[in-house]
């Protein structure tokens, strides 16, 4: 890096109105894409990226993995307790939308809802 | 490298993880996104970028990843941390290159290229693709977090970046 180049720093350029409608453009495609919500039908937990559970949320059960204590009540899925410290999955709370997930990073878990027979579009 | 620069240096690391360990004890900004923070730390990131360039952010946001994800108490933590921090450092080292853009409009990109990284490293460490759609309602986010995390570098370099010798 040449240190003799002196760079202004400001707080707005023309410039910046590009980036933002680019961003925003971008942005606002893909949630067209992604807000379908429709209430899901099962639940499926991965672990590794491995379907360990598949889960109906019509019954209330409480799953305790090793990390992990799962419930379903009402029709919904949430991580009542987990091992990690950040607890990030647990401050979740309840989801019960098709394409909702709760995701764990220190244990690599994934819950996501799905609905009944549905494709995976993503995959 | 004087004196003064690896004191600089030290005190912009110092900064980022003492910013960093607030911010993991701090609740959520946002309870239906837990997994967004503002990115205080960013801050220090790029006056890093700005005041002494791109070697020199690699070493403390290196540094910043792995001390954060050790004492936070879970390790893969820095392989995510370090996947978004080095997108968004190269993004925002692109765009000051460039030259034309304000700071809070290159930390705003930085922030979005920070969950686009991260996200990438989600998934291929979980092997979801599926992920991938936190990344939309994660970048409407970042793109806020980025351009406020952007007014406070352009202020704090207004009042001691000329101070700043290399």
């Amino acid at each position: 890096m040449s240190s003799d180049k002196k760079k202004e720093y400001c707080l707005f350029r023309i410039w910046d109105v590009f980036v933002l409608v680019l961003v925003l453009a971008l942005l606002a495609v893909t949630l067209y894409f992604v807000i379908s919500p429709k209430r899901g039908q099962m639940a499926e937990v991965y672990r590794d990226g491995e379907l360990i559970r598949t889960l109906s949320l019509d019954v209330d059960t409480e799953i305790i993995l090793e990390d992990l204590t799962i419930v379903v009540e009402d029709g919904s899925i949430f991580v009542k307790y987990a091992d990690c410290p950040d607890k990030i999955c647990e401050r979740r709370g309840r989801i019960y939308n098709a394409g909702e997930s709760i995701i764990c990073l220190p244990n690599k878990i994934i819950i996501k809802v799905v609905g009944k027979g549905e494709v995976e579009a993503i995959t | 490298m004087t004196a003064r620069k690896v004191t600089g240096l030290a005190s912009l690391l110092a900064i980022a993880l003492l910013l960093g360990f607030l911010e993991n004890i701090l609740p959520p900004v946002l309870p239906a996104l837990p997994y967004a923070r503002l990115g205080l730390g960013n801050v220090a990131i790029l006056l890093c970028l700005m005041w002494y360039g791109l070697p020199f952010a690699w070493i403390v946001l290196a540094v910043k990843c792995i001390v954060l994800g050790l004492f936070s108490g879970a390790p893969i933590m820095i392989l995510y941390s370090l996947g978004g921090g080095a997108f968004s450092l190269l993004s925002m080292w692109s765009l000051l290159k460039l030259n034309k853009n304000g700071l809070p409009a290159v930390s705003a990109v930085g922030g979005i290229m920070h969950n686009v990284g991260q996200v990438l490293v989600a998934m291929l460490v979980t092997m979801t693709p599926a992920i991938a759609v936190v990344l939309v309602y994660l970048s409407f986010f970042g793109v806020v977090a980025g351009a406020i995390t952007g007014v406070i570098a352009f202020f704090i370099h207004c009042v001691i970046g000329s101070k700043v010798k290399e």
